[in-house]
């Protein structure tokens, strides 16, 4: 009898760590940005044009994090047979781009939500592709949104 | 001597698929290996390897996967042949 061995046609530096999350902490960090504007204290206060000068750096940073680290799972990680599964990865990843430059150019909420709608669905079907299930549960801090979080 | 392997990893695609099986003979000094022939290989830092050889120069075997992003001769130089340790016969 013979045994069957592994044998790797890997790509890519093998370390093999992709993970969407840190796209949806970002997503989740642009909702809060936003939140936090329209929170905002007396415009006449100077702390108010700090505040408010740190959430837009933020919001654009993060806006800005969300699209690289889904432009890298989606280049490097997604491969030819992901596609043939997953055809609509494509519009979901040029969905991304264009939400995430929408959140940089917008204060809406309702954006920064469809951000995080997008990334969301990209995370699903990525944990699809590595055989893990998924839960959708809120975020257990601000802006406690809904999050696709794999079941490990 | 057969050995049977399943192919983790898609630098091979669309030849050969992650999850694939196939059925390699062992490679002794005198086996014959030509350009295009499916090699596996071990690699001190990556492990057991399959990749297509590409080119053959000097006795040495310039080995690739058909993706961009494949980690082979590219990254680690052209094998000798006593590095080389099964030639793919046939997938299943």
């Amino acid at each position: 009898m013979l045994n069957i061995k592994e044998v790797k046609a890997h790509c890519d530096v093998p370390c093999g760590i992709y993970d969407p999350s840190a796209a949806q902490i970002a997503a989740l960090s642009v909702i809060r940005m936003v939140d936090l504007m329209n929170a905002a204290g007396d415009e006449h206060d100077v702390a108010y044009h700090n505040d408010m000068a740190r959430y837009v750096a933020v919001k654009e940073s993060e806006a800005i994090k969300c699209k690289e680290e889904i432009r890298i799972i989606w280049g490097d990680f997604i491969k030819p047979p992901h596609l043939a599964m997953h055809p609509d990865i494509h519009t979901i990843v040029h969905n991304i781009m264009m939400l995430g430059g929408a959140a940089k150019q917008h204060a809406s909420r309702e954006k920064a939500m469809a951000l995080l709608a997008e990334v969301n669905k990209f995370a699903e079907i990525f944990w699809k592709i590595k055989g893990v299930e998924t839960k959708v549960a809120k975020s257990p801090y601000a802006p406690n949104e809904d999050v696709v979080y794999p079941v490990l | 001597m057969l050995q049977i392997f399943k192919i983790s990893g898609d630098s091979l695609y669309p030849f050969y698929k992650d999850g694939q099986r196939v059925i390699c003979r062992k490679v002794f000094k005198d086996t014959k290996i030509k350009v295009y022939d499916t090699v596996v290989f071990e690699k001190d830092a990556y492990g057991m390897m399959i990749k297509r050889v590409r080119s053959i120069d000097d006795n040495t075997y310039f080995v690739e996967g058909t993706d961009p992003m494949s980690i082979d001769s590219r990254n680690f130089g052209a094998l000798n042949l006593k590095e080389i340790k099964y030639k793919v016969l046939f997938k299943f």
